[in-house]
């Protein structure tokens, strides 16, 4: 069992959770440090309560048109009205060849190293926003997945619930290379209702694909946040000596000086990632970079506050 | 190219492969990092690929060359004049000319070999480059280094050359090319190559090919390349005047005996196989020359002397210059010889003994210096001055006026009376020593050995000889003395009657050519030395028996007369006799004391140095022909000749084989081209070392090498435009802490 003298972030840093050898272990530790933080944090509900007209497109429900406002308007608006009720979660947790990579070390009990790969900060991050969510009452489902859906968890907000899921998070990634847009397709195939999507990923992915899976998503009406999760190391890329280098979905070896090479690297890298940013922001997506060398805590406090601001906007 | 490691210059190229090698070692062992974002990795190659190959075959091109330039460098390359970027490297080109008496052969041009060797050199020189260094060697013994070391200033090589003259004196080439060898031995680390060239004809007085050459080119480590001339293929014909003889050294004005009588020698050398004629003339100015004397030559002979007779009466006191000359022919400096003949109106002669005064008793005990007053001067018209001088007080004043003294009582003679005498000697001085007529036990040979330094041991005790009281004869086989020379076949008369009762023998140190009258038993019994071997003159003669007819029956026989006078005559011509010099002497011994210079034919001034004792001359003589003797007051002490040692105008043509013979002792040697003297240098190549270029250079791209590997790794770009290593400067960690983390 954890030491209860810990703090919240203590809890939640890749050094304390990579100590937990189970990941049912990891997980209670997970929600331990969110509980502990409860008092001070504003942690809030998913629901988002508010009424309003979109523009209607193509692909609608026409059920739902306004036709008082297209009698005065001549103009097609969909009628949203307020939801009482609670809003369903689903996590879609990237278990690809490239979540296996990580560089923080961390001591375990028993005096070896453990690595922190980008794979364990994600299922650390899905266990701490199901367990918010399901605190919440909202329904929780899950979807792990690498170049198609590898394990799902149908949503729900039972009692036990949270257990499922974490047994669900509880696999390993695969050599194999990321699609998020095959993924995306075949969630959203199983939902109906309204739904919270949180893609947790490196979003090592075509953009192309990306950008035409967060269209869909838009497209029903749903939202969307994705958490992307990158070691330090792949931020930085600071090595020093000539060594090759294996891709690990499968892309093959390298032989190079990644001193000669690292400017332009980082620079694609960069480009990626503020190009997805840009994407998600278009999209009116919340997007957050997660550093697997940072507490998770933070992070999620940041991104929840972020969260109830557009809440507050949207029913204002 | 050529190396001087050549081992080294193969490593140097092997190493090229150390880099490569290297770089595949460490290939091997790297542990592949597996890496999440290979996406992006490999896209950023693909973009950088052809700038990072470029940059990775252009850092291992530098590595490779520096090491092969570094094993290059320290294999020592040499590049031949069209490859060196900075011009050709330089040669050194050593020039030894013979300029000795037989250079001054001519041929049909009237050319002589000398004038065409300095032509020869100068074409050798206008040929060199403005790098090229000459060294001058002039072979004329004593030979001269004139330029040396080798200078790259050729016009001042080429004034040295014109004003080369040729010398009376032999070639001494094995002596010049010894000194060419020990300029090359202290210049061993310059590699430049060295081209010796000896321009000789090659007569006999050139090279002597009895005596191997002990200049040694062969072991030489360095690019010497040796070129001889030709050597002359015809021998040429000469005749020589080899020496002049007179009967008297000393001769007496007015005197009608054998004085003027001289003997001419001449030599035929070079071509003899044909008949010749030469015509010999004497000249002894201010005396008539006597008509000149045609020698015939036979073929085939090649030697002839020839009797002539000046007439010394009317001649006054002094020196006369003897000159024999013949007609003009192949070699003009031997053509003549020089003689200077003595002439005095008088001879004195000092007898030092103890005059007893009273009338003489009879004929047996008379004494000996009666006995020889009476022999010097035995009647009226004698031109031989006889003065009596006490032995226990011998007059240094006295003594120097004097050209003989008989010393008769030697008992008497002091310590400081023997060095009186040694004075007198060295100065040219005739000293007669007999023993003294008392003499028992002879206690003064002990001063007299040691205060002219002679090397005889006398006996202590004077002894009767023979078996009886009649003696012994002299021998009838007299040696073939200088002293009594003139006597000729009436010694063996003149010697008979002669009995020897009594002697003080030398039992040691008699050398056989110095005895003048030997005993019929063979035991020397008058003799003659110098004092203390001295090369300035003087004679001392020592007869074992007193002139007195207790010892001997001498003086009252007619040969005591004949002895005394031929004696003496010889006696103080030998003792003034003054070395003859010759060209190429350097050694100023022959000459009278007080001597501080020589002038010579044209005026030609030597000054007269004395080192340790030793007289030498500042510079040799390298003129033949009568010189006067100055003292340090420009006064005349005399005149010398100096004549041409015979061999130096020997004009046989040794041949191609056998001086190719002896001059392959010393190394490799080549013949000059005779239509180019230059071919040699033409066609050779030089070498010039750039190690230190390419070390230079190797380091200049070793700083290059660091420069563009941290520039191309990004780590010098970083530091020139932020002034330090920024290594977050494209890090997303930097920017997402920046932008998204909550406080």
């Amino acid at each position: 069992m954890p030491d209860t003298s810990l703090q919240t972030d203590d809890y939640l840093s890749p050094a304390t959770l990579a100590r937990m050898g189970a990941f049912e272990l990891r997980a209670r530790m997970v929600v331990e440090g969110i509980r502990s933080g409860m008092h001070e944090s504003p942690y809030y509900g998913f629901s988002v309560e508010f009424a309003q007209h979109r523009q209607y497109v193509q692909g609608d429900d026409i059920r739902h048109l306004d036709w008082k406002v297209f009698g005065r308007s001549d103009k097609l608006y969909l009628k949203q009205y307020e939801q009482e009720t609670n809003l369903d979660v689903v996590l879609l947790v990237d278990s690809s060849g490239s979540m296996r990579f990580g560089t923080y070390e961390a001591t375990i009990e028993d005096g070896s190293k453990r690595i922190w790969r980008k794979f364990d900060h994600a299922t650390a991050l899905g266990a701490a926003v199901s367990f918010l969510a399901l605190q919440q009452q909202d329904r929780v489902g899950m979807v792990v997945f690498a170049d198609g859906v590898r394990s799902l968890v149908n949503r729900s907000s039972a009692q036990g619930h949270w257990r499922q899921i974490v047994s669900a998070l509880n696999t390993h990634p695969v050599e194999e290379q990321t699609s998020i847009g095959r993924c995306v397709d075949q969630a959203l195939g199983k939902v109906t209702n309204r739904v919270l999507f949180v893609i947790i990923s490196d979003f090592f992915d075509d953009l192309d694909q990306i950008r035409s899976a967060m269209a869909r998503v838009r497209h029903r009406g749903h939202d969307l946040i994705l958490l992307q999760v990158l070691d330090r190391q792949e931020m930085r890329f600071d090595f020093r000596t000539p060594a090759p280098f294996e891709g690990m979905e499968l892309e093959g070896k390298l032989n190079l000086d990644p001193r000669s090479l690292r400017q332009a690297y980082l620079e694609i890298l960069s480009e990626h990632c503020k190009s997805l940013e840009k994407l998600a922001r278009g999209f009116h997506f919340d997007y957050q970079r997660i550093d697997t060398h940072d507490s998770i805590g933070p992070v999620l406090s940041h991104f929840l506050a972020r969260r109830m601001a557009q809440g507050r906007r949207g029913r204002g | 190219m050529n190396f001087v490691h050549v081992g080294l210059a193969l490593a140097g190229v092997a190493a090229v492969a150390i880099p490569i090698i290297i770089h595949l070692l460490f290939r091997q062992r790297r542990k592949p990092i597996d890496w999440g974002a290979m996406r992006f990795l490999l896209e950023a190659y693909r973009r950088s690929r052809h700038r990072m190959r470029l940059e990775q075959w252009l850092l291992l091109a530098i590595r490779c060359l520096v090491l092969a330039l570094l094993g290059l460098a320290l294999a020592r390359p040499l590049l031949s004049d069209s490859a060196l970027p900075l011009g050709p490297g330089s040669r050194v080109v050593y020039l030894v000319v013979d300029n000795g008496l037989a250079s001054t052969v001519t041929d049909g041009q009237n050319q002589s070999a000398l004038q065409r060797h300095v032509q020869e050199a100068s074409q050798i020189i206008s040929s060199l480059k403005a790098s090229d260094r000459v060294a001058l060697v002039s072979a004329a013994r004593p030979i001269e280094a004139l330029v040396d070391p080798p200078a790259v200033d050729h016009a001042a090589v080429l004034a040295n050359l014109t004003e080369l003259k040729a010398s009376h004196t032999p070639t001494d080439i094995d002596a010049a090319l010894s000194r060419v060898r020990e300029s090359i031995s202290l210049r061993e680390s310059d590699p430049s190559p060295v081209f010796v060239y000896l321009l000789s004809d090659f007569y006999a007085g050139s090279a002597d090919l009895t005596r191997p050459l002990a200049a040694r080119f062969i072991d030489d480590k360095r690019n010497v390349k040796l070129i001889a001339s030709q050597p002359a293929t015809a021998p040429v014909a000469n005749v020589q005047v080899v020496s002049i003889d007179s009967k008297r050294r000393v001769a007496l004005a007015g005197a009608t005996d054998l004085s003027g009588q001289f003997t001419v020698h001449l030599r035929r050398v070079g071509d003899v196989s044909e008949e010749a004629l030469s015509t010999v003339r004497l000249n002894a100015e201010p005396l008539p020359s006597p008509d000149p004397i045609s020698v015939r030559w036979a073929r085939g002979q090649s030697e002839a002397a020839v009797d002539m007779r000046l007439d010394l009466r009317g001649v006054d006191p002094g020196e006369v210059i003897v000159t024999a000359a013949i007609d003009r022919d192949a070699l003009a400096a031997d053509n003549a010889r020089y003689n200077v003949l003595e002439v005095r109106d008088v001879l004195r002669v000092a007898v030092l003994d103890r005059r007893e005064f009273g009338r003489p008793g009879d004929l047996a005990s008379f004494p000996s210096g009666s006995w020889f007053r009476r022999a010097l001067d035995p009647g009226s018209g004698s031109q031989i001055s006889v003065t009596d001088i006490d032995p226990a007080s011998i007059d240094r004043a006295a003594m120097r006026r004097l050209q003989a003294a008989v010393l008769t009582r030697p008992d008497l003679v002091t310590e400081d009376g023997w060095r009186v005498l040694r004075e007198f000697v060295d100065g040219g001085g005739m000293l007669w020593i007999e023993p003294a007529e008392q003499d028992r036990v002879a206690t003064w040979t002990d001063r007299a050995t040691t205060a002219l330094e002679l090397n005889w041991r006398w006996a202590r005790e004077a002894a009767n000889v023979g078996e009886d009281d009649s003696g012994v004869a002299l021998a009838d086989e007299q040696p073939k003395s200088d002293l009594l020379s003139l006597l000729g076949s009436e010694l063996t008369d003149l010697t008979k009657p002669v009995r020897v009762l009594r002697t003080l023998p030398v039992e040691e140190g008699v050398e056989e050519d110095s005895i003048v009258l030997r005993l019929a038993d063979g035991t020397p019994w008058m003799m003659w030395m110098t004092a203390g071997g001295s090369s300035r003159g003087g004679l001392i003669v020592y007869l074992s028996s007193a002139a007195h007819l207790d010892w001997t029956t001498l003086p009252a026989k007619p040969f005591m007369v004949a002895l005394v006078h031929e004696v003496v005559r010889q006696g103080v011509g030998h003792a003034h006799e003054q070395r003859e010099l010759s060209p190429g002497d350097a050694i100023a011994g022959g000459l009278p004391l007080g001597a501080a210079s020589l002038v010579g034919p044209g005026g030609t001034r030597l000054t007269v140095l004395t080192r340790d004792g030793a007289a030498t001359l500042d510079r040799p003589i390298s003129q033949a022909g009568v010189y006067e003797v100055l003292d340090e007051r420009s006064a005349s002490l005399g005149r010398i000749g100096v004549n041409v040692e015979p061999d130096a105008g020997r004009t046989e043509a040794l041949g191609a084989a056998q001086v190719n013979e002896w001059l392959g002792a010393s190394g490799s040697w080549q013949w000059l081209d005779t239509n180019d003297s230059a071919a040699a240098l033409a066609g050779e190549t030089t070498w010039g070392e750039i190690s230190l270029a390419l070390l230079l250079t190797a380091l200049a791209l070793a700083l290059l090498e660091t420069l563009l590997a941290r520039w191309f790794s990004h780590g010098l770009r970083r530091d020139l435009e932020t002034g330090g290593l920024d290594t977050d400067r494209y890090s997303l960690a930097s920017t997402f802490a920046t932008e998204g983390r909550p406080a």
